[in-house]
């Protein structure tokens, strides 16, 4: 693991940057390189030692990339093409409203939320990629992309002294994230700016960049209390429902339907949505993250 | 302990009973829980009703339950009492000088009364008397016994005895004889709404025979040739000795002592404003028209009216005995100082002292009146009838109204999330 910054204490997290210590994250399709060579496709070809095929020389090419030895042999000119490599900034929209502190008194959403990033961070940083982060709570936290040693603990320190809660739009964080071709957004996509936070997806789709989505979900959202409760949205004081017998199906059916709902936009948008539930191993849910993005690659390259 | 209203605590049980059936349908609010995916339960009504098989929220239950039935107690005026007897008597003894054997009379209330009774004795006036064993004293007065002062006494005494008792029994050990009676008796005895015991004791009986009269006036006086034809007149030392001028202090002195009637009869008495003329004077059941002479007398208790109501003579006790004053002027000329009427009159006011001459028996439809039906009357209607409180009511007011406090308090620690 390349950080080996220090880890805020009440944030242990040690045990999950082990588990995922080795683990790839790479780019789920080529990337336009920008800045320092890194480890991640590129669709850019150029000058490194890794050969890939053969061309025609056109007019215009570059000279210097023409294959001298091969000329001298047959008296035909061919450009030795080489694959690139980039680095791939990271940037992780981390919702911080009310909703994501649930249940009480342990906050599950929000703690997975947290170590799902610091460990997806770890995999980033450790692949060479800058890591930042952008908090979208009661006030916007900004930690730009970096990749300097105590990065992670820098973001394990920003989230650890996140209190949850208010509604502020994820949206806003989303356009007030430092432009980087992979968006990393975690949250449980309750807020009521569903559809503008799509649309900003979009936007950075079309820009080329990747945005990830992990959708955090509660336990107790799917299988709530069997007693009767009195249902309070936490956002929105005003929305009260009794949840009983009576209307339990009803709900586990609308919920259903809408995180169906949910996945097919933000894929069909050509985003990666990834749901992850509380109690689920965060180390194990970095890794299923890091597989379905190495597939996604390999995908891509095959294409 | 008995209940001042017990239809008040059949409210507060009914109320208990109305909180129980709440209670098995059950009709709540549920405790509220933050559920950020609360959007995606159905919009039902927030409460619903459902007939629970066993009592819903157990602990509230019982405390408004518990708070009703405190309630409806308070209200209900409980009295808890140490001993409550089966029967509480009222024995009503005369002591009047109406009564021939008042020692006989005490002994037979005596025997009449036991622990936690009450003995009202009375002649003029009544006194109720906690019973003791020495309680019961003959006391042989000569002032006229007042019927309706101990019908009062001892229906107040046997509602203060009801709380105590299942019923109270009045009982009259008397002759009920005609000076104790009034026009009042009767009223006072609707107020009763049980019988009477009636133990009708002898009455005393005034011997005519022995009747001696002494006047001290002048040989012409017409009183004196009264008393002469009636064949009373006697030595100085007689019962009932009558002075023709104003009586002395030596006069008033020897009938203290010894008990006799001093009657101040003046001869010369000026007349009153009404001036005098012929007239009726009424003294019992005697009746004597003559052309009297009307004097002013001084204040006491009349015991002879002139037609028109006005005092003719009155009487007053005076130690053992008693004094008379007559205003009636006996005219000088003529025989009316010698008229049958006269003589009956003079016997009249010459009687012993307590208007003896009234002893005669009431008749026996107004005393069937005052027995009356029935027997003892139930103490709760005698407590009811009564402005009773009780002293616990506050208490269980107050213990009621913390309940609902709790309530109030448990309820929301149970709302609470």
């Amino acid at each position: 693991m390349r950080d080996s910054g220090a880890v805020p204490t009440h944030l242990p997290l040690g045990a999950l940057l082990d588990a995922v210590r080795g683990v790839t994250w790479p780019a789920r399709r080529p990337v336009h390189r920008r800045g320092a060579p890194g480890t991640h496709v590129s669709r850019l070809t150029g000058a490194s030692p890794e050969f890939t095929a053969y061309r025609p020389y056109r007019q215009g090419d570059d000279p210097r990339r023409l294959d001298w030895k091969l000329l001298a042999r047959t008296d035909r000119a061919f450009l030795r093409i080489t694959s690139d490599r980039a680095t791939v900034g990271t940037v992780f929209v981390v919702d911080a409203s009310a909703s994501m502190a649930f249940p009480e008194p342990g906050r599950d959403k929000w703690a997975l939320a947290v170590r799902i990033a610091v460990g997806l961070a770890a995999v980033a940083l450790a692949s060479g990629d800058p890591v930042g982060l952008v908090i979208s709570g009661e006030r916007v936290r900004l930690a730009p992309p970096r990749t300097r040693r105590g990065t992670v603990g820098e973001l394990a320190r920003l989230l650890g002294e996140t209190e949850p809660g208010g509604a502020a739009a994820l949206t806003d964080a989303v356009d007030r994230a430092p432009h980087v071709p992979r968006v990393v957004l975690v949250s449980d996509f309750l807020g009521a700016d569903g559809q503008t936070l799509l649309r900003a997806a979009r936007a950075r789709l079309a820009a080329g960049d990747d945005v990830q989505a992990v959708h955090v979900v509660a336990r107790e959202e799917l299988d709530p209390p069997e007693r009767a409760v009195l249902a309070v949205d936490p956002e929105r004081p005003t929305v009260e429902r009794a949840l009983g017998e009576e209307t339990r199906a009803g709900y586990l059916a609308a919920f259903g339907v809408w995180r169906e709902q949910l996945a097919r936009d933000w894929r069909a948008a050509g985003a990666a949505l990834h749901p992850v539930v509380t109690g689920e191993d965060p180390a194990t849910a970095v890794r299923r993250i890091a597989h379905a993005a190495l597939e996604a690659g390999v995908e891509a390259v095959r294409a | 302990m008995t209940l001042l209203a017990p239809l008040w605590l059949g409210v507060g049980i009914a109320a208990a009973l109305g909180v129980l059936a709440l209670h098995l349908i059950a009709r709540m609010r549920p405790a509220p829980m933050l559920l950020p995916t609360a959007r995606f339960v159905p919009d039902l009504p927030a409460r619903a009703a459902s007939r629970a098989p066993r009592p819903t929220d157990v602990p509230l239950l019982l405390l408004r339950a518990a708070a009703a039935i405190l309630l409806g107690l308070a209200f209900a005026g409980p009295l808890v009492t140490s001993s409550r007897t089966p029967l509480a008597r009222v024995v009503m003894l005369d002591r009047s000088g109406a009564v021939a054997d008042p020692e006989s009379a005490a002994t037979l209330a005596a025997s009449l009364l036991r622990e936690g009774d009450v003995l009202v004795a009375f002649d003029t006036v009544a006194q109720a008397v906690a019973w003791r064993a020495d309680a019961v004293v003959p006391d042989a007065r000569q002032a006229p016994g007042d019927l309706a002062a101990a019908l009062v006494v001892a229906i107040a005494t046997a509602r203060d005895l009801a709380p105590r008792a299942d019923s109270v029994e009045l009982v009259l050990v008397s002759p009920v004889d005609q000076a104790a009676w009034s026009a009042a008796v009767l009223p006072v005895r609707a107020e009763w709404t049980g019988g009477i015991r009636l133990e009708r004791v002898a009455a005393a009986v005034v011997d005519s025979a022995v009747l001696q009269i002494f006047v001290d006036g002048a040989a012409d006086d017409p009183l004196r040739a009264t008393v002469a034809l009636l064949g009373a007149a006697g030595p100085a030392s007689s019962g009932v000795w009558v002075s023709r001028d104003s009586a002395t202090g030596a006069d008033s002195a020897r009938v203290s002592e010894s008990g006799g009637v001093l009657v101040v009869w003046p001869r010369d008495a000026a007349a009153d404003s009404s001036g005098s003329g012929a007239g009726a004077v009424i003294a019992g059941d005697v009746v004597a028209v003559a052309p009297w002479t009307r004097a002013a007398l001084p204040a006491g208790r009349a015991i002879a009216r002139w037609v028109d109501g006005g005092p003719a003579a009155t009487e007053a006790a005076l130690g053992r005995g008693c004094v008379r004053h007559v205003g009636i002027g006996i005219p000088e000329a003529g025989d009316a100082a010698l008229a049958p009427a006269t003589l009956r009159l003079v016997r009249a006011l010459a009687a012993a002292c307590g208007d003896p001459g009234r002893t005669a028996p009431v008749h026996d439809s107004l005393v069937r009146h005052l027995v009356g039906a029935g027997g003892a009357v139930p103490g709760r209607r005698l407590v009811r009838a009564g402005p009773a409180t009780s002293p616990a009511t506050p208490w269980l007011l107050a213990a009621g109204i913390v309940l609902l406090l709790v309530e109030i308090v448990v309820r929301d620690r149970r709302l609470a999330p």
